[in-house]
């Protein structure tokens, strides 16, 4: 800090003696410290030693440099935590330890309501509330994620496309985003492209299927999963399991039915001879990452009814080879998270006396 | 409101300095310019009734029987009130006029000379 008051040395060494006091404490923990507000046996003693013309103001500036955060609350008034609070709250540990705390006392609360439920369900199911946790907990930080990754896809896409109107302005954007969105993705054509004997396709694929299909209809089943219905049956547009390829516009779905692959072959051949969709011809899979696999084992295991372990021994069947570092740390990491939430609950369920 | 046509840091500085220099350069002719200055004091005080304490301090520390007739505390109550000004603005036109007034009987006090303009007052 640099101090510019041209006040004497013997000056600075009253008011520095006079600021570690309480009084001056009180004094400093203002914030603001006037000349004239000062004890007369102070001020006498200032000009004692000179008495210049700018002492005041000298005196007010000085003061002013020595009022820092800390001195501002660390007087008695505020219980003296100034020092301490900005000591912890620089520390790096301290933030992680607080958003650690977050989620767990998140954890707690949620196992809270879930223990109050079994109370009143005598204790019974006990492990199936407990996996009834785990899956609103998977169910509502993928619904978060999905919704602000759609956001920020359909945002980005509309200012690439109108780099002169929405330069840098995002609040813009968001006022116009219902109808831009629509417009762009009217104008795309769409992309499908299989892989491994399933079908992938792009978002604007899945805008032409639901005009061009004879009686069908996209219904969107929220968090940006949609399903063709027609009058054959079902074909499902699946999100997380869709893979990258080159030329998709917008996500890539993996596309089935209900009806053995009737409805995907139609669909397909439908929008291929309109013009409004093309095969990917470049493969360029991806390989997957650890989201890949975190997302497909909560798919299949936590989302999926029936019994965990079994579904994770399928998981690891159907995915082990693959990858098999990669699955075994997702495997670690949900056993780690099941822990947390047995943990959550069973302390939950001993703080309320229930057990 | 504040009157704005005035540089209020310029009077601020006019009025701390003539407090200054009636302390440091006493008048020899006091009746004149003390007076004005009791005046200004008394009148000043109403309009900025936060300052009493500070003016009591002044004077109390002093251990003066007259007070006023004191230019040591005189002037250092003027500069109390020209410190005040720079950072509360002249509230109105009367506040204006005392200030003027003060100024016009103190001469060139406010440009930090040793006295006023009064002739028989210069000090070799």
């Amino acid at each position: 800090m640099e101090r510019q008051a041209r006040l004497m040395s013997r000056q600075k060494k009253l008011l520095d003696k006079w600021s570690k006091t309480t009084e001056g404490k009180n004094y400093l923990s203002r914030g603001w410290t006037t000349y004239d507000d000062l004890p007369e046996q102070l001020i006498a003693d200032l000009e004692r030693v000179k008495d210049q013309e700018t002492l005041w103001s000298d005196t007010e500036r000085y003061l002013g440099d020595l009022a820092t955060w800390s001195s501002r609350f660390g007087s008695d008034r505020t219980g003296g935590i100034g020092r301490p609070l900005n000591d912890l709250t620089q520390d790096e540990q301290v933030k992680e330890i607080k958003a650690q705390l977050n989620t767990m006392s998140n954890d707690v609360k949620r196992a809270e309501r879930h223990a109050s439920k079994m109370e009143r369900m005598n204790g019974k199911d006990y492990w199936q509330s407990i996996f009834e946790v785990s899956q609103n907990m998977v169910r509502v930080s993928h619904e978060s994620r999905a919704l602000e990754s759609d956001l920020d896809d359909l945002i980005r896409e509309v200012r690439y496309r109108n780099p002169e109107k929405y330069g840098s302005d995002r609040n813009m954007v968001a006022t116009d985003l219902t109808r831009m969105a629509k417009e762009v993705v009217a104008m795309d054509i769409g992309h499908h492209h299989k892989e491994g004997g399933k079908w992938y396709v792009d978002t604007a694929f899945i805008t032409h299927i639901g005009q061009k299909y004879p009686g069908g209809n996209v219904e969107h089943m929220g968090f940006g999963e949609f399903s063709l219905v027609t009058p054959e049956g079902k074909m499902e547009f699946d999100r997380m399991r869709g893979r990258e390829f080159e030329g998709q516009v917008g996500r890539s779905h993996q596309i089935y039915d209900n009806v053995n692959g009737k409805i995907v072959k139609k669909a397909i051949n439908i929008l291929e001879r309109s013009g409004k969709s093309i095969e990917a011809s470049v493969k360029t899979a991806k390989k997957w990452d650890f989201a890949d696999y975190y997302y497909a084992f909560n798919q299949n295991v936590w989302e999926s009814s029936g019994d965990p372990k079994s579904l994770a021994i399928k998981f690891v069947e159907r995915f082990g080879a693959e990858d098999p570092e990669l699955v075994a740390r997702v495997l670690r990491q949900q056993l780690g998270m099941a822990e947390l939430k047995v943990k959550a609950v069973k302390g939950a369920q001993r703080a309320l006396g229930r057990i | 409101m504040a009157i704005t046509t005035v540089d209020h840091w310029e009077y601020s500085r006019w009025v701390t300095v003539i407090g200054r220099s009636l302390r440091m350069n006493p008048s020899v002719n006091p009746s004149a310019e003390l007076t004005a200055a009791a005046t200004f004091i008394d009148a000043m005080q109403l309009k900025r009734p936060w300052l009493n304490d500070a003016i009591d301090n002044n004077s109390i520390a002093e251990q003066s029987a007259t007070l006023l007739d004191n230019p040591q505390v005189v002037g250092k109550n003027i500069e109390v009130f020209g410190r005040n000004i720079m950072k509360i603005q002249i509230q109105d036109n009367a506040e204006l006029a005392i200030i003027d007034a003060l100024i016009a009987a103190t001469g060139n006090r406010q440009y930090g000379a040793q006295s006023g303009t009064i002739a028989s007052d210069v000090v070799k």
